[in-house]
């Protein structure tokens, strides 16, 4: 079973806005926790590993010592961030429209304390 | 290229933390690039591969949707990748947390 830390940053990930589906993946692959559908849950963990796995090879071919933080696919409908941390992955799926608006206005904000 | 787009590469060149901007063609040639040759070839040689698996990913699990961008955080470097129809751009710069 998954630890305690890793399953309270899952919580608290869940809670950003435009989040439509997130996923927790233990050592084995297998998706421990998810707010979607098991089936679908297990196709995007199916789907994402390879790629992890590709970046994950291709950052430390780069530069040694380095290693991968996260990964973040956007696509003309949502943005996926497969984050890994030990053995344990978060898939997280966001809606592209309600992430820019949250980015704009952060950044809109930061703009007014700076003035 | 058309002139839109290298006005875009400027811009990005002169934005601070940006270490590097690599443009590849389909082939995995690169056609323009900040960095050193050895580097380039490097970047180029592993976004391609990368590149490729991330279209797949997307069309795997939607066909209807398509590959718009990606984005690699490590603990040094940010690599971003922004496909197009001919070419894709590669922006590398350090995190500023």
């Amino acid at each position: 079973m998954a630890s305690n830390t890793v399953q309270m940053t899952f919580d608290r990930l869940v809670q950003l806005p435009g989040v439509t589906g997130a996923i927790l993946i233990d050592g084995n692959g297998v998706p421990v926790r998810t707010n979607l559908p098991a089936n679908v849950a297990r196709i995007y963990a199916d789907r994402m590993r390879p790629l992890v796995i590709l970046a994950r090879s291709m950052v430390q071919d780069l530069e040694n010592g380095d290693e991968l933080s996260y990964v973040r696919l956007r696509t003309r409908r949502q943005e996926t961030m497969v984050a890994t941390e030990n053995e344990h992955t978060i898939i997280l799926i966001q809606d592209n429209r309600v992430l820019d608006e949250s980015w704009r206005s952060s950044v809109a904000s930061r703009r007014a304390s700076a003035l | 290229m058309s002139a839109e787009v290298e006005e875009l590469l400027k811009r990005f060149q002169s934005m601070k933390n940006v270490t590097g901007i690599v443009v590849v063609d389909n082939d995995g040639i690169p056609i323009k690039t900040t960095l050193d040759y050895t580097l380039t070839l490097h970047y180029a040689a592993l976004m391609q591969t990368v590149r490729e698996k991330a279209r797949q990913v997307v069309l795997d699990l939607d066909a209807t949707n398509e590959f718009t961008f990606l984005r690699l955080r490590t603990e040094q470097n940010e690599v971003m990748l922004c496909p197009q129809e001919d070419y894709f751009i590669m922006v590398i710069q350090s995190p500023c947390d």
